[in-house]
């Protein structure tokens, strides 16, 4: 038996409580080093991410050249050349046949020229001269070859498209259309017959085949093809009133082809419908430049611009347009027209006179008489032949316009709103006819009327300065001080021009800005040191303000300029007088009594500048002079009393 | 035959080589260490050598149909030049002739022939260089150049330089000094390039309409920019090409050359390259030509396509890295004929096992298949990492679908596995037509294999599912994806591939990684989250799976020992030669033909268990409860055939269950009729009691509980509860589920806590009994509560769980090394 004392019991306790403590230390160890490898291993991965960063940032591969004034020598290499051959007996045949039927005047062809070739060479034979007689336009006698074939020889000799073309060349626009299905039947991608078929469509007006056709072929067309068939959708979608769709087509178009001036003046025309009339001006702009010689365009632009008031570019367009094209009478006609409604009586006259030496045909003459009866100012003959016009041709925008000018001119603007009310909304007369109205209404007091007119009209041309001031005038007299400035500073906006800023100073001032009124004159005199008027109502303002130095300045100014401009002498004198200078405002005044002998207020100032200098004779006399030409004006009764009462 | 080896050697050899194995992770970095070293030259020569390289793929796609009629296609090609470099070339002819010709506009090639509807391609690997000129002030235009230019200072349709309105613009833009180069070409640029604005026109636009509109594409301005150049006696030529940015297109380019000092220099007024050009322009022609002509009618219609990719120069230009590198792996892989591509990947594959085993042993995360993402991630490198990610969750949906089908189908094992591997290689086959990879051959062989490989994931899927485990299943599709991504990180880093290009050394440094990671046997990161409750319990140390796995199984457990454990009838039998009870075997089936004779043994017994042999975890179990007029009744009264049995038994024959995947046998028992004091408090399935004993001493237990929601198993991850016994006394003390402490069952309500276990000693004893039957030195017991019989071994387990730490609220690392 093996007793163990206390103190071995102790020594074998220990390296066991060792072990465990070793243990315990190294399970420890091993319980926390999950997480600092882990983060180890993090940490690596960023540091590498971040190296591998650097290494791409440190990439480059530019190689930088200096061209330094040095002279070297270069080699280019030779450009090489393929050309193709053809069967030489065949060929002769072929032109024996194509001179032959050339030669002849009917179309009956017998192909003895190639009938020593084999039955192959014969049916290529054929072929190659039906192309060529089609190239030649010699359509006739393309397809009486083409006929004299199977469908499937025609086929096999790729015959069925100049069949198709001759066809429609002829005018069998049916059997073209056939031809040129079949054709795509066989050959769907075809871009040719594709194009031809869809024009084909277009002017049989079956638009939603065309449509049809004109997509298909744009998906399978690059180049210009593929624009002339966005070209041929667009035209088709046009038609179908589908006209948002149109646009982008015709913008497809353009992608494609973009130096071809009809697409974009299609794309005005479309952009016109759908009153995006930015586009629409762009587009024409851009078609002019490309093609500037075209006056058919030209004269679309203007009656575009007409229709939007814009009278003055339109008539530059007609100009060039008569240029290019001087034996148009119709352009002369617009033009006239133009002049007309741009206030220029006497070119418009002018014009009318060149046109009518040449016209003929009945319309235009028709057209011609009512404008120029019209400038005559003879307003009921005008009346009596538009009204004659409108028998013969109902539906006449343009006879309706001028009658309504000539029941306006009439006075009569009840009956001139009738015509003018069946006036199409989409004819560019539209809104000529409108602002006319507008205008006629101010003109008669009919403010609250004219208003809603001119507002109808700048909803739709909001960037007329001329409308918009017309608008403007409107508004002021209705009192709607407001909406008129907002208007003119609009028109400022489009077009800055003094009188504009005239207006809107005016117009500040009848806000009860005055000091901010008085600013904007001050500007604008600056700016226009010989704006008399600008000066005038300046010098005007700063006298209603009790600021006299500062308007006898002004109307001295004036008056430097042009000594007989207005009433500023009268003006003038008032304030001279108001300051005691009873001599000076008596200069004044005779001078102005000398140009407006008959203005009672001058003359009743006159006086008083006498009375006031104690010539009470002279006074006497002035007042007297008064009374004479106004019997009845009562402040120079007044005065006269007030001088006998004196006297007395 | 190794420990016969290894016993030859004497005793200083024996000492000296297990030092080696032990400290072999140490060894390797201090190898690698001395080959760099050795290998080092500098920082900045190191540096210079892992700057990458940038390369693009420029592919062209054209597509035609004809009416089998001779057709001719004409495109320009690249050629390589001062900045061009081709580094690989494919086309694609289709049968087609295909001819290459050289002129002065540039590099042609021509398809043609007698062809039906078709694809033709090319795809080249190129190197482009920026290139900037510096122009001096000083440079004057000449008077004269050689015959050979003329052509470039002649006037053409399109280009139209004595036109008048040409005259006048350039009356308006001319500089002071209109002899002097740089002066005459700024005022040029400066116009073209500010004030005729940029329009997407896709037709072409001479020099005239670009000025009269204000407004063109690139052609249009570079055609204004040479009508001005060749009036001012500049030599200019129109050059044409395809920007390299990433996006597949159809738009090529137009820029422009002038001839100074017998040099071409590029500008570009579209894009505002003065006297340069950016790397990614590459240029296709000189001149004013059509970048394609074909044969009218015939519906052509191409795409350009392009990537660009920073690269290792190791791998892309590998003639540059000389005789420096004395192991050229990669010149050895370049001489196979393999892909750049592909030859990065194999450099970095053992990195990606690093990263792989840093996930699993250390972070524990777990995947789908060990190393099916570093697979999945090296078909993404082709691809791209969206569409392989994408690939690889659509494969894995269509399996997982497959197999829900063909599961109602009651498909067996194998035809199943089969017929949704077919449905994935036909996905795959189809798929490669949309993928666009550059190299589909070498794509298609790397990425086949995953694709096989996630067939036999669904079924993986699928169980889990099964058994609803969600938590599970998103565990496993973060993990993989974390994975993936991590792969697809290295495998796509041109840093890397340098390193490991030039530095072959890089390899023992992983290596070493491996091996210590493979020794480490600490608390994984996601133990530590596991085991949170009860890890800062110094008193009781967790063991984790590492530890458990390192320590314990590989230490105490013999191989054999622990198939005989997995092996139920075998472990059976061992264990009633030392009389431990187990319950009987009805009768087994281990041979398809021999399935029939379960039909008298079975519908004689009134209740039985179905189980594999092989099985694990409580899968494959079926548990019959009674026999009624033809049918089989389940738990929760599912009802059975005897066709179902009959087709159950066929799944664990094939292996279904298995834990190995092998073919299996199927067994029955008789149904254990729980012990009523255990039947009270859980009704709803058979109760067991796990005891872990380690070298004979019994370490932990605990009692599992199924319940209504874990669906009568006693799976704790399925919702079972987890009850701690205390080893002593045999009386429960805590109780879990979902990790969360219960007092009572949630279904029956009865209390949990400070129950005696009934036969506790007679447990611990048969518990030690099969220690010895099966001397596992880490063992875990299985043992129910028969009320006849009393305590049953269901099974022993050779590598038993560590969650039995949480349910006891302590670890037992101690109690195990003791």
């Amino acid at each position: 038996m093996n007793f163990r004392n206390s103190t071995e019991l102790k020594k074998d306790a220990e390296p066991k409580k060792n072990a465990i403590a070793r243990q315990d230390l190294e399970h420890k160890v091993k319980l926390a080093n999950a997480l600092p490898i882990t983060l180890f291993f993090i940490l690596v991965v960023i540091a590498g991410a971040m190296f591998e960063k650097q290494l791409e940032l440190t990439y480059s591969n530019l190689v930088a050249i200096s061209l330094l004034p040095e002279v070297k020598e270069s080699n280019e290499e030779e450009v090489t050349k393929q050309t193709f051959e053809i069967n030489p007996e065949t060929q002769l045949a072929v032109d024996a046949l194509y001179d032959a039927i050339i030669e002849s005047s009917d179309l009956t062809i017998d192909f003895k020229q190639i009938s020593q070739l084999s039955v192959e060479e014969q049916l290529v034979a054929k072929a190659i001269v039906a192309k060529k007689l089609r190239r030649k336009k010699h359509y006739d006698k393309s397809l009486a070859i083409i006929v004299s074939l199977t469908q499937q020889q025609q086929e096999s000799q790729q015959l069925v498209f100049t069949k198709a073309y001759s066809l429609a060349k002829l005018g069998h626009n049916s059997a073209a259309i056939i031809s040129y299905e079949h054709l795509l039947s066989i050959q769907i991608s075809h871009q040719a017959a594709n194009i031809n078929l869809g024009l084909l469509y277009l002017d049989g007006k079956y638009f939603v085949k065309a449509e049809q056709v004109f997509t298909r072929g744009v998906e399978n067309t690059a180049g210009n093809k593929k624009a002339k068939n966005f070209s041929g959708l667009a035209d088709a979608l046009y038609q179908q009133k589908k006209y948002q769709q149109a646009l982008a087509a015709y913008q497809k178009s353009i992608e494609y082809r973009p130096a071809y001036p009809s697409s974009w003046s299609n794309l005005a025309k479309t952009a016109r419908t759908l009153e995006d009339h930015q586009l629409a001006l762009d587009s024409y702009q851009k078609s002019i430049s490309l093609d500037k010689n075209n006056s058919k365009i030209r004269v679309e632009y203007a009656d575009y611009l007409n229709s939007r008031l814009d009278f003055k570019r339109s008539i530059e367009q007609l100009k060039r347009a008569k240029a290019i094209n001087r034996e148009n009478i119709s352009i002369r006609l617009k033009l006239s027209f133009s002049y007309l409604q741009a206030g220029k009586p006497i070119n418009a006259r002018k014009q009318l006179n060149l046109a009518k030496k040449n016209i003929q045909k009945p319309f235009e003459k028709r057209q011609s008489d009512a404008i120029q009866k019209y400038l005559s100012e003879n307003y009921p003959e005008a009346v009596a032949l538009l009204r004659s016009n409108l028998k013969k041709n109902r539906y006449n925008d343009f006879d309706y316009y001028l009658l309504a000018r000539s029941y306006i001119a009439l006075n009569k603007i009840k009956t001139a709103k009738l015509y003018i009310n069946k006036i199409h909304s989409e004819s560019l007369f539209y809104h000529q006819a409108k602002y006319l109205l507008a205008e006629a209404l101010s003109a008669a007091n009919q403010n609250e009327q004219s208003i809603l007119l001119y507002r109808e009209i700048i909803a739709k041309i909001a960037d007329n300065p001329d409308l918009l001031n017309q608008a403007s005038k409107a508004e002021q007299l209705a009192g709607n001080y407001q909406e008129s400035i907002q208007l003119v500073k609009k028109a400022l906006a489009l077009r800055s021009n003094r009188r504009l800023l005239l207006r809107k100073a005016d117009l500040i001032w009848l806000l009860g800005e005055q000091d901010d009124a008085l600013r904007e004159l001050e500007q604008l005199v600056d700016r226009y040191p010989s704006y008399l008027r600008a000066i005038y109502h300046l010098a005007s303002y700063n006298h209603k303000l009790g600021k006299r130095s500062e308007a006898i300045e002004g109307f001295t100014n004036l008056l430097e300029q042009q000594a007989n401009y207005g009433d500023a002498q009268y003006q003038l004198s008032v304030i001279y007088f108001e300051n005691n200078d009873f001599t000076q405002s008596q200069q004044l005044l005779k001078a102005y009594l000398q140009r407006k002998p008959a203005s009672k207020r001058s003359r009743l100032l006159y006086a008083r500048t006498f009375c006031e200098t104690g010539q009470f004779q002279t006074c006497e006399e002035q007042l007297e002079l008064v009374l004479k030409f106004a019997p009845d004006y009562k402040p120079a009764f007044d005065l006269q009393q007030s001088l006998k009462d004196a006297i007395k | 035959m190794l420990s016969w080896v290894f016993s030859q050697f004497n005793s200083e050899a024996k000492i000296l080589l297990k030092l080696f194995a032990k400290h072999i992770d140490k060894l390797l970095v201090m190898a690698f260490a001395f080959l760099f070293i050795f290998h080092f030259e500098s920082l900045q020569e190191f540096t210079s050598k892992l700057i990458p390289t940038k390369v693009y793929t420029f592919n062209l796609t054209m597509s035609y149909q004809s009416n089998d009629s001779d057709i001719s296609i004409r495109t320009y090609i690249p050629e390589e030049n001062e900045r061009q470099s081709i580094l690989s070339e494919q086309i694609i002819n289709n049968g087609l002739d295909y001819l290459v010709t050289n002129d002065l506009s540039g590099k042609k090639a021509n398809w043609s022939g007698y062809s039906a509807s078709q694809q033709l391609a090319f795809r080249y690997l190129l190197s482009l260089q920026a290139i900037k000129y510096q122009i001096s002030p000083e440079l004057t235009i000449p008077a004269q150049y050689p015959s050979e230019l003329s052509s470039y200072l002649a006037e053409t349709d399109a280009i139209q330089v004595s036109h008048p309105e040409i005259k006048i613009l350039w009356k308006l833009i001319a500089p002071k000094d209109k002899n002097n180069l740089l002066a005459v070409l700024s005022a040029i640029y400066q116009h073209t390039y500010q004030q005729i604005k940029p329009a997407p026109f896709k037709g072409v636009t001479d020099a005239v309409t670009t000025l009269r509109l204000k407004t063109a594409s690139c052609n249009g301005k570079s055609r204004l920019f040479i009508a001005l150049a060749r009036l001012n006696n500049i030599p200019a030529r129109l050059v044409g090409g395809v920007i390299l940015n990433g996006i597949d297109k159809k738009t090529s380019h137009q820029w422009l050359e002038i001839y100074a000092q017998n040099q071409w220099i590029p500008f570009g007024p579209t894009n505002g390259n003065f006297g340069q050009l950016p790397a990614n322009y590459l240029e296709l022609y000189r001149g004013d030509e059509n970048l394609f002509r074909h044969t009218v009618d015939i519906n052509f219609d191409y795409q350009f396509s392009s990537q660009q990719n920073l690269v290792a120069p190791a791998v892309y230009n590998h003639q540059e890295i000389g005789s420096e590198n004395n192991i050229d792996i990669t010149g050895l892989l370049l001489s196979m004929g393999l892909d750049p591509k592909t030859i990065g990947l194999f450099l970095l594959f053992p990195i990606c096992t690093l990263l792989i085993t840093f996930l699993r042993n250390l972070v524990g995360i777990k995947t789908f298949g060990i190393f099916l993402p570093m697979l999945i991630s090296a078909a993404c490198v082709f691809i791209g990492y969206a569409k392989g990610v994408g690939g690889f969750a659509f494969i894995l949906l269509t399996s997982f679908i497959a197999y829900h089908f063909l599961d109602k189908l009651k498909l067996l094992k194998v035809p199943r596995l089969a017929a949704i591997i077919t449905i994935n290689t036909i996905i795959f086959v189809l798929g490669l037509l949309f993928v666009g990879a550059s190299n589909r051959l070498e794509f298609g062989m790397l990425s086949l294999f995953p694709v096989i490989i996630i067939s036999f994931i669904a079924e993986k899927i699928h169980r889990i599912t099964e058994e609803g485990d969600w938590q599970e299943l998103l565990n496993r599709i973060v993990g993989t994806m974390i994975s993936i991504t991590g792969c697809y990180w290295l495998l796509a880093s041109f840093m890397l591939q340098g390193l490991f290009s030039y530095y072959p050394e890089s390899f023992l440094l992983v290596l070493a990684g491996q091996i210590y990671i493979g020794k480490w046997t600490g608390i994984r990161i996601s133990e530590m989250f596991r085991f949170r409750d009860i890890l800062t319990n110094a008193d009781y140390p967790v063991i984790g799976i590492n530890s458990r796995n390192k320590d314990f199984i590989y230490q105490l457990n013999d191989k054999g020992l622990l198939d005989l454990a997995a092996d139920k009838l075998g472990s059976k039998a061992r264990l009633k030669e030392f009389n431990i009870p187990v319950p009987e075997t009805i009768c087994y089936v281990n041979k398809l033909i021999e399935i029939d004779k379960i039909t008298p043994a079975i519908l004689r017994a009134d209740g039985f268990a179905l189980k594999p042999n092989q099985g694990s975890q409580g899968n494959g179990i079926e548990i019959i409860t009674r026999y009624c007029d033809g049918v089989f009744y389940g738990t929760s009264n599912k009802e059975f055939t005897l066709q179902d049995i009959k087709r159950h038994c066929h799944e664990i024959l094939a292996g279904s269950y298995s834990q190995s995947g092998d073919e299996d046998v199927a067994y029955f028992e008789p149904l254990i009729q729980q012990s009523s004091s255990l039947q009270i408090m859980s009704p709803f399935g058979l109760c067991d009691i796990r005891v872990v004993l380690s070298k004979g001493k019994v370490i932990s237990a605990m009692l599992r509980m199924p319940t209504k929601k874990s669906s009568g198993k006693a799976n704790l991850h399925q919702g079972a509860i987890g009850i701690g016994i205390d080893i002593k006394t045999g009386i429960t003390q805590t109780a879990k589920s979902n990790k969360k402490n219960i007092v009572k069952h949630p279904d029956s309500l009865q209390n949990l806590i400070g129950f005696e276990i009934p036969f506790w000693e007679k447990i611990i004893s048969i518990s030690q009994s099969c220690q010895k039957a099966i001397p596992l030195g880490y063992i875990g017991v299985d043992i129910c509560l028969d009320s006849q019989r009393g305590p049953l071994v269901l099974e022993v387990n050779g590598r038993p769980g560590i969650e039995i730490q949480n349910i006891q609220e302590r670890g037992f690392y101690y109690e195990l090394s003791q």
